[in-house]
């Protein structure tokens, strides 16, 4: 089982691509480019209803508006996003 | 444009808010206004009623049957000749006249669509030669990839060849369901009766277990801490069946944070537990409009101001961790009873786009506008 590459805490950049070929191609468009901080892990998620097979570790993000929608936007977005999808914003 | 408050009928949600023709697909369609006098009793917009029957009908037909039937055929759980032979065991289906009266015969077609989705949501139960996931209609359906879109049926103006049109296709859905049903039993796929089953047990999942949910967090601290830290399970307390679709993801709003939900990648929602969202909570107005500007979104389509000083959170629901709004106890509200306060609670407010106590309103002339359509 791969260790979660991020914590609670950190910081991160959604990539436009996923870092791997991914079962789960999906992630919000507006996000990509974006920073956002890490305020949950879940790790694999199982879910086989939803999926087959476990997609990549999961986490919660949270986003400032105004850093995606421009400097009038006040609010949050909080987001679910997959590992592959996430670097470290150094 | 001065209008009445839409009259929002708590006993059936789904197709009842009042609201403008809004697709997923971005495929405008443009509605004539019809203004009512003041007391009018009759439904107060016959096209927006008719507008929201059409969003979730093709919603449901393209997204949930027509997908999953495909699916089951791609991989020969369900040959489309089977299928055809169903329907021929069948025979026709006798279906009534419509009503004479208007308002009767949208109503008819609110309750029919009722069934309709039920019986598309019973074709979910599990078949014997494979596991079938949402995964695998999402494929299917063309969330990934355009060229698997179903197209769009045409629904004609006037509003009366437009509901002959949906009446239409109402009776093509109810065939495909139950030739789909019979087909699975007499292959064995399927035991007898399990459609059956589902179809009652889809009638305990609704908007109605949220708002149980919310008065008894309201009214028990234990309970709301368990439920903040421990999600879905607590639900048991209330012999509410849990579901397992994920997480359950607990959005409570205070007097510093109004929280809404959205799916902008496709319709994430807790629907095994909560049922189906609102109609409009799929369209691409919604979507796009709540995740980038959610305080003039709020204002503009559901007549919902959220004060300069609160801070608005959005949460963009995945398959995996779907949302559900723990709204705030209105004031007030010292002396009333857990039950009372559960009427309190409507499928909006769960969602984020209105208060508990509040009656939402979606006036048609700006709802439009979360489509993009402007008037003229």
């Amino acid at each position: 089982m791969a260790v979660p590459l991020f914590n609670v805490g950190d910081r991160v950049v959604v990539r436009t691509t996923p870092r791997f070929p991914t079962v789960n191609p999906r992630t919000p468009e507006y996000a990509k480019g974006h920073r956002a901080t890490v305020v949950a892990t879940y790790g694999r998620v199982e879910n086989p209803l939803d999926h087959h097979a476990a997609y990549e570790p999961l986490y919660t993000v949270v986003f400032e508006g105004r850093e995606v929608f421009g400097s009038r936007a006040s609010h949050e977005v909080v987001a679910e996003m997959h590992e592959e999808w996430l670097d470290a914003d150094s | 444009m001065a209008r009445n408050v839409p009259v929002l009928r708590r006993d059936d949600h789904r197709h009842e808010e009042i609201g403008a023709p809004m697709s997923d697909d971005h495929e405008h369609e443009h509605e004539h206004e019809h203004e009512h006098p003041p007391g009018h009793m009759h439904l107060e917009d016959p096209d927006a009623n008719v507008a929201a029957i059409v969003a979730d009908l093709e919603y449901f037909r393209r997204k949930r049957l027509e997908s999953r039937l495909l699916f089951m055929a791609r991989r020969g759980y369900l040959p489309l000749p089977e299928l055809l032979k169903a329907a021929q065991r069948i025979g026709p289906m006798d279906n009534e006249d419509p009503h004479e009266d208007l308002d009767d015969r949208i109503k008819a077609l609110q309750e029919r669509l009722n069934s309709v989705v039920n019986g598309i949501l019973s074709l979910q139960v599990p078949i014997k030669r494979a596991a079938i996931a949402i995964e695998d209609t999402r494929l299917e359906r063309g969330d990934y990839d355009e060229r698997f879109r179903l197209a769009k049926r045409v629904y004609p103006e006037p509003l009366l060849e437009r509901i002959a049109a949906v009446e239409e296709v109402l009776g093509d859905c109810e065939l495909l369901i139950a030739a789909a049903q019979d087909a699975l039993v007499a292959s064995g796929e399927v035991a007898p009766g399990s459609f059956e089953q589902r179809i009652e047990a889809l009638k305990s999942i609704g908007w109605r277990n949220g708002a149980r949910i919310v008065a008894r967090a309201w009214v028990d601290e234990g309970f709301r801490e368990r439920l903040l830290t421990q999600g879905r399970e607590t639900v048991r307390e209330l012999d509410i069946p849990p579901g397992k679709l994920g997480i359950l993801g607990i959005a409570e709003n205070s007097d510093d944070v109004h929280n809404v939900v959205v799916c902008t990648l496709c319709s994430c929602y807790p629907h095994d537990l909560l049922g189906n969202p609102p109609w409009w909570y799929r369209t691409d107005g919604y979507k796009d409009r709540v995740i980038a500007d959610p305080r003039g979104m709020l204002k503009e389509a559901f007549d919902l101001e959220i004060p300069e000083g609160k801070q608005i959170r959005v949460h963009d629901s995945t398959s995996d961790v779907r949302w559900m709004v723990i709204p705030q106890r209105p004031e007030g509200t010292e002396g009333l009873s857990e039950e009372e306060l559960a009427e309190l609670v409507t499928p909006e407010s769960l969602v984020g786009t209105a208060l508990a106590g509040q009656i939402p309103a979606s006036d048609p002339h700006v709802a439009r506008g979360l489509d993009g359509v402007v008037e003229g």
